[in-house]
């Protein structure tokens, strides 16, 4: 069985070789998975962030820190809102972190916690689902609209209904490029923010439809909206339960598990990670570029990864890989270097590649 | 006189509450009384002294001339002087040499300096009140300390231009980098934010001068008002000036000597030891106000000034460091609370002039120059006998007037028992330290009170949160002596003195207030809401109800008590003084236990049955509104 694998793995090597010229998604051959035996306080992981020292993981009993091969836990003791964590994001100018809990919003800076929340704050609403660090501005997405605090200035800015095109207020999801700021809204589909014209825009489901697509790339899948990020073409990926929608400024296309090799329709996170954005799905990991795709799965009954290959203008191929992350129910991926990491319902993974270039590193 | 005010009102309305807000804002922000000013403008205050590497002369910093001063070491002749922004605080050298780096507080910039002719070769405006400032060790960034906001701000050099801001404690004040260390250490005057029943905790913070970011946060537990910080010549030592109240206990126990302690915060840093609190003060004698400190270049002393005291001490760095190993080795278990300890590194208390803060030292270690603020003057001070050789007197000073004779008192702790304290050591920079207090006329563990500032309070009698002192003459007379000072007091005429000085306070220049005084959107909405006459359903609201109707006037209230619903089980009654809102953004915690740890818990927790005004009716955005309208005041 282990040669086999690592045959596979030579030909895929290969593969992957022959179509560079599409920025292939990488393929992550080893895992390692962590749970409450290896130190994490709580295998249900909310949310992953790494940052150049650390990988954070946001559990429902504390926030958890992975540096130096082990984990230490930060529970509302130690100052952090409340013990469910829900989002995470690092402000890329003073390192520090933005933790977004079920009980408001933290700053964790050089291990002091300050927690902003609604009632001690211009924080609108305390359960706060997403974040995110722009020039000195948090953007900090609620169960009750999103709000903007200029932390320089000590100043709060509130966006609901109101103010925006939002036509619910459960943001679950907050992005920003340099120029603007998406908002994942349950329900009200996506909000681009243009921060130079101080402007609203909606995108909704033109069908409005929630779980059938009339006409295929005619806009937003659903406006059920989970997740949202962009990547360095400007292209716009929309996370949703009911599918995947890419918006490169001009045209949308959207993607299906029965129409792609989607993992599943039900996506709880997206992100990028150069040019390739990564789903987490309730059923597994995707990774496209919108011509390439990988999908990742655990094999319930052997547990070993099956993972699909499905190029641009070639076939599927399918192989195993001896390790994966523990549960195909995924909700946040990040990036340390050349690693992966992914919170899952059963703890955290880290995903690692370039074992195949030799057949003793697993 | 009642036409005239509606006659005034009617012109108000005419102009529309932008300009109006433009005239309140321009005339809240006059920045002195013309008084303070004119005393001020007779006088030095210096506030910073360095020594020049290069030709050794004395660098000044004169607070209330605005100036800085080239002055010989030797005879304290004054070689030069330049004009600078109003109140400059301190400054920091290029690591080049070539340039001096001044933060102005009021006059809310940092000035770039020609180190030779002092002359100003750029200018960084910041608002906020900068107070420490430091270059980078690769002379590339430039950090300043901004008072009011808590934060570091990160300057580029080259450019000019702000690159981030850093979280840092409660009202940092002083910025200096380690030597051998890539570190940048801020010191925080007030506490960082405690529940009510827990001692202060006061934060030294750490930045990593090649990223440029916070990495450590030291925290000095029972401890507030930290000062200056300086380092061993070698880096293995670092002492911040710190002092010790005891809130948490009734005032009685001024009486037994032990409620105001002072001393120094010293550690190693690198090392994972804790930095070791430690005392200036005897048993018999305190000594208050621990400002400046400096080493000697060969590390064997180090000088920490006592403001409130008029002292210099001399402190012995081998005696200390035993300490610390006896402290590590457990064999001194609360090193922080023993009075007698000092006699084994304190090797001479060295009387100076007035309100001694600013300490610098010869480049041969041979003369420590000690600033007296207060007196205009530079005590020398020869540091192999530890005695005031000689006293370089800045100019030709004018006698003390009323205003200056009561702002020494304030600053000295003469007249306090065993002089534990003056009253900027709960009124540091002569705002507020961020604690409560139990004072003892209305009963031990009763009506627990909120410090409140000493800015701006000429026109908000009547004084005490209870409003039961008609002015500030009162409030600072007998009833000081018998429930806080607990010894011989002051004159009737020097009670006068320290009333007047009190009154010409003027407040920090506030940051959320735009500089042309208008008003941002959200602002106007906060003020509409603040003087609403109906609720959001349209009925009206009684005048009561009514924010404005209470916070009335040019500082915002009536000079009246009443019941807001605060009452706490301690509290014997409910009725407060109507609070001034005068800067009240930097006066938190609020209410008159301070249990708002901000702006928004006064109505988010406190108000629940709407006797603090109708709040309950309010959308998150009117809360917010109202808070950016408040803290523009």
């Amino acid at each position: 069985m282990r040669t086999n694998i690592v045959q596979l793995k030579a030909v895929l090597f290969l593969t992957i070789s022959l179509h560079t010229a599409y920025a292939a998604p990488p393929f992550y051959d080893h895992w390692q998975s962590f749970g409450i035996a290896d130190g994490l306080p709580s295998e249900k992981v909310f949310c992953i962030r790494a940052t150049e020292d650390s990988v954070w993981a946001g559990t429902d009993r504390g926030l958890a820190r992975y540096t130096a091969g082990r984990w230490k836990t930060y529970t509302t003791a130690d100052g952090l809102a409340h013990r469910v964590v829900l989002s995470i994001a690092e402000d890329p100018e003073t390192k520090d972190l933005w933790i977004g809990t079920a009980g408001g919003l933290s700053r964790f800076s050089a291990g002091r916690f300050d927690t902003f929340t609604q009632l001690n704050s211009g924080l609108s609403n305390d359960f706060v689902h997403a974040v995110t660090v722009l020039r000195g501005e948090v953007w900090v997405g609620t169960m009750a609209g999103l709000s903007r605090y200029n932390i320089a200035q000590h100043r709060w800015t509130l966006y609901d209904e109101t103010n925006t095109p939002m036509h619910e207020i459960w943001c679950y999801s907050v992005t920003s490029s340099q120029k603007k700021v998406y908002v994942a809204v349950w329900g009200g589909g996506l909000l681009e923010y243009d921060i130079a014209q101080d402007r609203w825009k909606n995108y909704r489901d033109p069908d409005g439809e929630m779980e059938i697509d009339l006409f295929r790339d005619d806009g937003l899948l659903s406006d059920v909206v989970a997740g949202v990020a962009f990547d360095s073409a400007d292209r716009v990926w929309v996370a949703s339960y009911f599918g995947l929608s890419v918006y490169d400024g001009r045209r949308w296309r959207t993607f299906m598990d029965h129409d792609s090799p989607l993992a599943s329709n039900f996506i709880n996170f997206v992100t990028t990670h150069v040019d390739v954005a990564w789903m987490a799905t309730d059923n597994g990991l995707s990774a496209s570029d919108r011509e390439n795709w990988w999908t990742y799965r655990r094999d319930p009954d052997t547990r070993a990864g099956l993972v699909t290959w499905t190029p641009a203008n070639g076939p599927a191929e399918r192989f195993t890989t001896e390790t994966i992350f523990p549960h195909n129910y995924l909700l946040g991926v990040s990036f340390q270097g050349d690693d992966i990491w992914v919170a899952t319902e059963k703890g955290v993974a880290r995903g690692t590649r370039g074992h195949t270039r030799s057949a003793g590193t697993d | 006189m009642i036409r005239g005010m509606l006659a005034t009102r009617s012109y108000f309305r005419r102009l529309g509450p932008r300009a109006v807000s433009a005239m309140v804002l321009v005339a809240a922000a006059a920045p002195l009384l013309p008084a303070r000013a004119e005393e001020n403008a007779k006088h030095c205050g210096p506030t910073f002294v360095d020594i020049d590497p290069t030709t050794g002369d004395l660098l000044i910093l004169c607070g209330k001339s605005g100036t800085i001063r080239r002055l010989g070491s030797d005879d304290g002749s004054m070689k030069s002087e330049a004009v600078l922004g109003e109140s400059p605080f301190a400054f920091d050298r290029h690591p080049d040499g070539a340039r001096l780096y001044v933060t102005c507080r009021r006059g809310q910039e940092i000035r770039e300096l020609d180190a030779v002719s002092l002359q100003t070769l750029r200018t960084f405006p910041l608002r906020g009140d900068p107070t420490g400032v430091a270059a980078s060790a690769d002379g590339r960034r430039l950090y300043v300390a901004v008072h009011s906001l808590d934060e570091v701000a990160v300057f580029d050099l080259e450019t000019g231009s702000e690159i981030k801001r850093l979280a840092t404690g409660n009202g940092p004040e002083m910025v200096r980098r380690s030597p051998q260390q890539q570190l940048v250490y801020v010191t925080n005057l007030l506490p960082n934010p405690v529940p009510l029943d827990q001692p202060p905790a006061n934060e030294i913070t750490v930045i990593d001068d090649i990223s440029a970011n916070v990495v450590e946060r030291i925290i000095l537990e029972n401890a507030n008002v930290g000062r200056w910080i300086a380092f061993s010549p070698d880096g293995s030592l670092a002492v911040v000036a710190i002092n010790r109240p005891k809130n948490l206990i009734p005032m009685v126990q001024v009486a037994r000597g032990w409620v105001m302690t002072s001393g120094f915060a010293v550690m190693a840093p690198g090392s994972g030891h804790a930095p070791v609190q430690l005392l200036v003060d005897l048993p018999n004698q305190a000594y208050a106000d621990p400002y400046g400190t400096v080493f000697t270049p060969d590390g064997s002393k180090f000088y920490l000034s006592c403001a409130g005291s008029d002292v210099v001490m001399a402190i012995d760095v081998s005696a200390v460091r035993r300490v610390m190993e006896e402290v590590e080795k457990g064999r001194l278990p609360r090193p922080a609370d023993d009075l007698g300890l000092s006699r084994r590194y304190v090797v001479a208390r060295i009387p100076v002039g007035a309100n001694p803060q600013a300490l610098a030292i010869s480049l041969d270690g041979r003369w420590l120059y000690a600033a007296n603020r207060l007196d205009d003057s530079i005590s020398v001070i020869d540091t192999g006998k530890d005695t005031v050789v000689r006293t370089l007197v800045m100019g030709t000073p004018a006698p003390p007037d009323k205003l200056s004779r009561g702002e020494r008192l304030f600053h000295s702790a003469a007249r306090t028992f065993h002089g534990q304290f003056s009253c900027t050591s709960c009124h540091p920079d002569e705002g507020l330290d961020g604690l409560q207090y139990d004072l003892e006329p209305d009963g031990i563990g009763q009506n627990l009170v909120d410090n409140r500032t000493m800015r701006a309070i000429g026109d908000t009698a009547p004084f005490k949160w209870r409003g039961t002192n008609p002015d500030i003459t009162t409030q600072c007379g007998e009833r000081t002596a018998k429930w806080i000072v607990r010894t011989g007091w002051l004159s009737t005429s020097q009670v006068v003195e320290l009333a007047s000085f009190i009154r010409s306070i003027a407040p920090v220049v506030n940051p959320f207030r735009s500089p042309d005084g208008a008003f941002t959107d959200a602002q106007l909405r906060g003020k509409a809401l603040f003087e609403r006459t109906a609720a959001n359903d349209g009925k009206p609201l009684p005048e009561r109800a009514q924010c404005h109707f209470c916070h009335s006037g040019s500082v915002y209230t009536d000079h009246q008590a009443f019941d807001v619903g605060s009452r706490s089980p301690t509290d014997e009654s409910g009725d407060y003084d109507t609070a001034h809102l005068t800067n009240i953004f930097e006066s938190a915690p609020y209410l008159h236990d301070g249990r708002a740890a901000t702006l928004e818990e006064i109505w988010t927790k406190y108000n629940p049955e709407d006797r603090h005004g109708v709040s309950s009716d309010w959308t998150k955005q009117q809360l917010n509104d109202l808070v950016e309208y408040l803290k523009n005041l």
